[in-house]
Formats: C-alpha cells, sequence, structure tokens
C-alpha cells in the first residue's frame, strides 16, 4: 500500500468515525497518519498506532474496532452508515463484544442504532393520559427536594479553609477574603426508566418525566433499560420518541442494567448524583447481581428516588425480595402517580 | 520519521519490560507514539491495572525524573501550577521600604513551582509528568492543562507565557469516574489498560517476583481472572495478585488451597461487601473460583 493509498483511507476511517458521531479533528488525523509512518507497515501495528491516535475514548475504540476491517483487511468501502451497519438492527442494541470483556467500555449511547427507537421491532407505547404541567411539577418537586431535602451529601456553596488559610498569609496570616469553594457541589440528575412490557402503561409517564427533569437541567442523563440499556439523553427532544419495546420473555434484569449504566455512562463524581428510577422493580435476573448494583448505586448518588406505580395501588407492599433490596436501597421510595399527580390529588 | 525501524514498538516494549513494566502490545505502541510523536498519553482502565506504574516505567526507561501530581477534587492553579511566595515577597517589601527602594514583587525570585510549572521548567531535561487521577479533580483544572498539553507552555498573568525548555513526557491517567472533556481527549494520545490475560499476568508476576514458584504465579493469575468474573464492587487487580503471591510466600507455601486463601483474603479482597460475598454459604463462591483455577489449569 503506497503513502497515499494509507492516507486515503485513513480519510476514510476518520470519515466513517465522524458519521457515526465520533469527533475526529484535522489534528487528529495529522497524527494519525504521522503515527503510520511510525511503525512497521504489517496491518496490526499500522491498527494499533492509527487507533491510539483516532479513538481516543472507549466508545470511539469500538467504533474503531469493527470500521478498520472495513477499509484495512478486506480493502472495501464503508457502508453508508456505519453507525448502523455496526449495530445491526437485529442486534438491537447488543454491546459490541470486545474479546469478552465485562468493563462498560462502550457507552449505552452507543448500543443502540442511530434509528433503533423507530426502527421496526419497536412498537409504540399505549398513551396514558399525561399532563406536562404535573410532570413538571414533580421534577421541580425533585429538585426542590434535591436542593434543601439533603440526601447523603452536601450541597451549595462551601468554604475552602485550606485556601483561605493559604490566601491569609498575604495579610499576615489575618483571614480577610473568605474563599469559596469554586462551584457549588451541583448534582447531576439521572433518571433510569424500566421499559420492560409490565411497565408499559407507565411509560409515557416516566418519558415525560424525564422530559420535565431535563428541561429543569441540561445536563440530566436519561437511559432506558429493558433487555438492552438505551441512552435516550439527546433524544428527548423528539415528540415521537417511544421507549424500546422489549421482547416476550427477554426479562428486565434491573441490576444488570443499573450496573452498565454506572459504568459506562458519562456521569457525575461519586455522591454528586441524583438518581430517579422509574420501574416497578420485578427483576428477572438473580438478587445478587441487584444488590451489588444497588449498593454502587447508592455510593455514587447523594439520593435515589425509586418510582413504582405498583405503589400507588391501595394495599401494595413491598414482599418480593427485589423489592425489599430496592426500598432499602432508595432513599425514597413512592408510587409514581404519588409524584407525579401529587398536585391533582390534593386539588381533587 | 527516524524511529520507523522495524523494531521500534517490540524495543520499547522491552525496555519496558526492563524497567519492570510488562505492556501489551497496543499499550506499548501507545507509548511509543507518545514518545516520538511527542503527544500526552492519557491512560484508562480499572482501578489497580498498572496506569500509575506505567508512568514510573517510562521514567526508568528513560532515564528521567518522574514528577507527579495528584489529582484530588479541589486541586487548584495554586497546587498544581504555581503561587507566589507571600511571606517571601512581605519580607522583601519591607526591606525595601526600609531602604527607601522598589522591589518587584511579581517575579520569578518569588514563584512557587508546582508540579506542573516543576515538569516545565525543568532544567534536568525533558522529566516524565504524571498527572494522576485527573478525574478526580474539577472540570476548572482540566481547562488549566489545555495550554500545558497543548502548546508546551503555561500563561502566569503576573509574568506572561512560560514556554517548556524541554516538552515533559505526559502521562494523564483516570478512572473513568467521570467524563474528561473532549478538549483534552483530543490533545492526547489514548490507551485502556485492561485486566491482563492470564498469560499476561503470570508474566508480570514471575517478573516482579522472581523467586515465586512458577506454578505459585500461574494459579493466583487463574485465580484473579476467576475472582473478576465474580461481580465484586472491587475486582482484585494486579497489585493484590502481586499481594496474594507475596502473601503466600511468606506464610511458606508455594501453592494456595482454600484454607490458605482463606487466610490471605485480606491482600486481595478490599471491602465487607465482597469479602461476605465470598465467604458466605461457607466459603462457596471462593472454593468456586478455586476450583475454577484449578480445573483450568488442567
Amino acid at each position: 500500500m503506497t503513502h497515499g493509498e494509507l492516507a486515503a483511507r485513513v480519510r476514510r476511517l476518520a470519515a466513517g468515525m465522524r458519521q457515526a458521531g465520533v469527533a475526529i479533528g484535522v489534528a487528529e488525523l495529522a497524527d494519525a497518519l504521522l503515527a503510520s509512518q511510525l511503525v512497521t507497515a504489517e496491518l496490526e501495528p499500522q491498527r494499533l498506532a492509527l487507533r491510539a491516535t483516532l479513538a481516543r475514548d472507549p466508545r470511539a475504540q469500538s467504533l474503531f474496532d469493527q470500521l478498520f476491517p472495513w477499509l484495512f483487511a478486506a480493502g472495501s468501502e464503508l457502508p453508508a452508515d456505519p453507525g448502523a451497519e455496526v449495530l445491526p438492527a437485529g442486534q438491537g442494541g447488543q454491546v459490541p463484544s470486545q474479546g469478552g470483556r465485562d468493563r462498560g467500555e462502550a457507552l449505552p449511547e452507543f448500543i443502540p442504532a442511530a434509528s433503533d427507537l423507530t426502527a421496526a421491532g419497536t412498537e409504540s407505547v399505549p398513551q396514558q393520559e399525561g399532563d406536562w404541567r404535573y410532570h413538571a411539577w414533580a421534577a421541580s418537586f425533585l429538585a426542590w427536594a434535591d436542593r434543601f431535602g439533603g440526601g447523603r451529601a452536601e450541597v451549595g456553596r462551601r468554604l475552602d479553609l485550606r485556601r483561605t488559610l493559604r490566601h491569609s498569609l498575604a495579610t499576615g496570616g489575618d483571614p480577610v477574603t473568605l474563599v469559596w469553594k469554586r462551584r457549588p457541589v451541583r448534582r447531576q440528575s439521572l433518571v433510569l426508566l424500566d421499559a420492560s412490557r409490565s411497565m408499559r402503561p407507565w411509560a409515557e409517564s416516566g418519558l415525560q418525566l424525564a422530559r420535565a427533569m431535563a428541561r429543569r437541567r441540561a445536563d440530566t442523563e436519561v437511559y432506558a433499560f429493558s433487555a438492552q440499556v438505551s441512552r435516550l439523553s439527546r433524544r428527548l427532544g423528539d415528540g415521537a420518541l417511544t421507549l424500546p419495546a422489549a421482547a416476550w420473555g427477554s426479562g428486565t434484569r434491573i441490576g444488570e442494567a443499573i450496573r452498565a449504566v454506572l459504568r459506562g455512562a458519562p456521569l457525575a463524581p461519586p455522591r454528586r448524583l441524583s438518581t430517579l428510577i422509574v420501574s416497578d422493580a420485578l427483576e428477572a435476573g438473580s438478587l445478587t447481581p441487584l444488590a451489588g448494583a444497588l449498593a454502587e448505586l447508592r455510593r455514587r448518588s447523594a439520593v435515589v428516588t425509586w418510582a413504582n406505580p405498583l405503589a400507588d395501588s391501595a394495599g401494595y407492599q413491598a414482599l418480593t425480595d427485589a423489592a425489599r433490596l430496592v426500598v432499602r436501597a432508595a432513599d425514597r421510595y413512592q408510587g409514581l402517580a404519588a409524584l407525579t399527580q401529587g398536585p391533582r390529588r390534593r386539588a381533587s | 520519521m527516524s524511529d520507523r525501524g522495524p523494531d521500534a514498538v517490540a524495543q520499547v516494549r522491552a525496555d519496558l519490560v526492563r524497567a519492570g513494566y510488562v505492556a501489551a502490545p497496543d499499550l506499548a505502541t501507545a507509548v511509543h507514539l507518545a514518545l516520538t510523536l511527542p503527544r500526552p498519553l492519557l491512560v484508562e482502565g480499572p482501578a489497580g491495572v498498572g496506569k500509575t506504574a506505567l508512568a514510573g516505567a517510562i521514567s526508568r526507561m528513560l532515564g528521567r525524573r518522574l514528577v507527579r501530581l495528584q489529582c484530588f477534587e479541589g486541586l487548584d492553579s495554586g497546587q498544581a501550577l504555581y503561587e507566589w511566595d507571600y511571606p517571601r515577597q512581605m519580607l522583601a517589601l519591607r526591606q525595601a521600604e526600609a531602604k527607601g527602594a522598589e522591589v518587584e514583587l511579581f517575579s520569578e525570585r518569588f514563584l512557587l513551582k508546582r508540579p506542573l510549572l516543576d515538569a516545565l521548567l525543568a532544567e534536568d531535561g525533558p522529566v516524565v509528568l504524571l498527572i494522576d487521577e485527573i478525574d478526580r479533580a474539577d472540570e476548572a483544572l482540566e481547562a488549566l492543562l489545555l495550554e500545558l498539553l497543548g502548546e508546551g507552555q503555561v500563561t502566569i498573568p503576573e509574568l506572561g507565557t512560560l514556554r517548556a525548555q524541554t516538552m515533559p513526557h505526559v502521562v494523564v491517567t483516570s478512572n473513568r469516574t467521570r467524563e474528561l472533556s473532549d478538549a483534552l481527549r483530543r490533545r492526547c494520545l489514548y490507551s485502556w489498560i485492561d485486566y491482563p490475560t492470564v498469560r499476561q499476568e503470570t508474566e508480570i508476576l514471575s517478573h516482579h517476583l522472581p523467586q515465586a514458584a512458577p506454578q505459585l504465579t500461574a494459579q493466583v493469575a487463574r485465580l484473579m481472572a476467576a475472582l473478576r468474573q465474580e461481580q465484586m464492587e472491587k475486582p482484585p487487580g494486579v497489585s493484590e495478585a502481586l499481594d496474594l503471591v507475596a502473601a503466600t510466600q511468606g506464610l511458606g507455601e508455594d501453592r494456595l488451597d482454600p484454607f490458605l486463601l482463606g487466610r490471605a483474603l485480606g491482600t486481595v479482597v478490599k471491602s465487607a461487601a465482597d469479602r461476605e460475598r465470598l465467604l458466605g454459604d461457607n466459603g462457596a463462591r471462593l472454593s468456586a473460583a478455586l476450583q475454577r483455577a484449578e480445573g483450568e489449569q488442567g
């Protein structure tokens, strides 16, 4: 392969990655071309050199590993829609395998194909009577409770004692100027929506609540989970968005889904998450992963709110082992309607 | 480019081994490129896989000083980059007042060099700068680093722009507790260090503990692989494997059995929940992991 051919293929590779949403600038492209000159011409050293320069996060690495053979091993052209080909519709959101590694390196946002939410196999969820005002109220309530209701970590402005003392050196040891931490502790909202079949009647309500929370806080991360995990954060503006349908009998492994999100998502540092989970807590997997995932979620979150629509029913009791685990892990455990329709109930 | 030798990457890998670090081919390639292009190297991966150790190995390999900046929440430019020496400024000011002279308070004379500036202005040639666990620091520190990583310079408002005498070799590590900015990523080459394969881990253990019995290192490597399949809160890393081999040797044994493993479990398990998980049901999970390790040997 001549240098010109190599450069052309690298450019096409970069174009394919850009098309799939990976930001590759001219500087990275230049680095890649330089790097390819610094290793031997065999395929594997070239792959490793290009990978180190073009793929600068795990998601990009995963994409690279699947696009590279198209252009270099087979020498063929990229498909028209690299993202869709890498994750064919039939896969429907399976994490691309990388030698069986289970480290969450493929972010959930990468899991679904671009069109997974409207593709065949996705069916519309029955619309529940939704009232935007009540969901907005619920989002405001959660934000208010997050701000003033404590949780397990502090919020707001904090005095930086160490820097205050150090600054006092400039004024003869008198702490004339109080120095505050640069930024107040700000929590990031994480919303997890259970998209299993048992949750279909409440799917639209959960989605509306997620939209309302995203309106209040721009960095809100929203994921839907059933047998797979899908990132919805950037698609909430799509009015036609529906939750991806779960296949019959696939079961919802809540613990594994939570763990996948925590390990793969771009989330705030520990104790900075304000997590809302809308789920009926009907776990199809074993309890051990669920317990581990809930423990991890609790460590990462300042506050965990679990909205279970089943808890709206009169006489509801958390009797299953999974529900008991959830009740123990959540800081707030309540019905979905109790959360979203609180003012309406009081009005009536 | 002069370094396009057939063995450039292999040479780097061999040099790293001599420096006490066993690197996979992709990591050796990234190190080779980072040193040659040169670019900062961003390394991510689970805790305990050798991200920090890599910087130490590069330092030993190149025979260069290692300058380390350990990141934490609230780390600011005063601790990372520079700070004015206020007591000396005040003393100088009083001396100047006594003499009726003037003094330039904002000069390099009164500048306290913190790790980043120390690395940038090193007079003993390019140093290896380790910016460790950058994900623990605030985003403001990332912004502060952009100029240094991209242009090899820093701007101090009172003094102007200070350029690197010799660009340091920069290694940035992250445990992915939060997402780093695209701007930072784009200034770095990237490598993900995963848990080693059984073969790699055996090689690492043998390299670091050459006096350990080969069957023990192989057994521990297989056991680590088995334990990482258990959904532990804190899966054991390479350093835990090294500790377990050393502990077994310290107990005068050259082979693990369930009883011995139970005694040395503190080297591998670092949380009460994981301990309870492995030792529950009379240690069924731990025994199963050990049996799996034995079975794979067969």
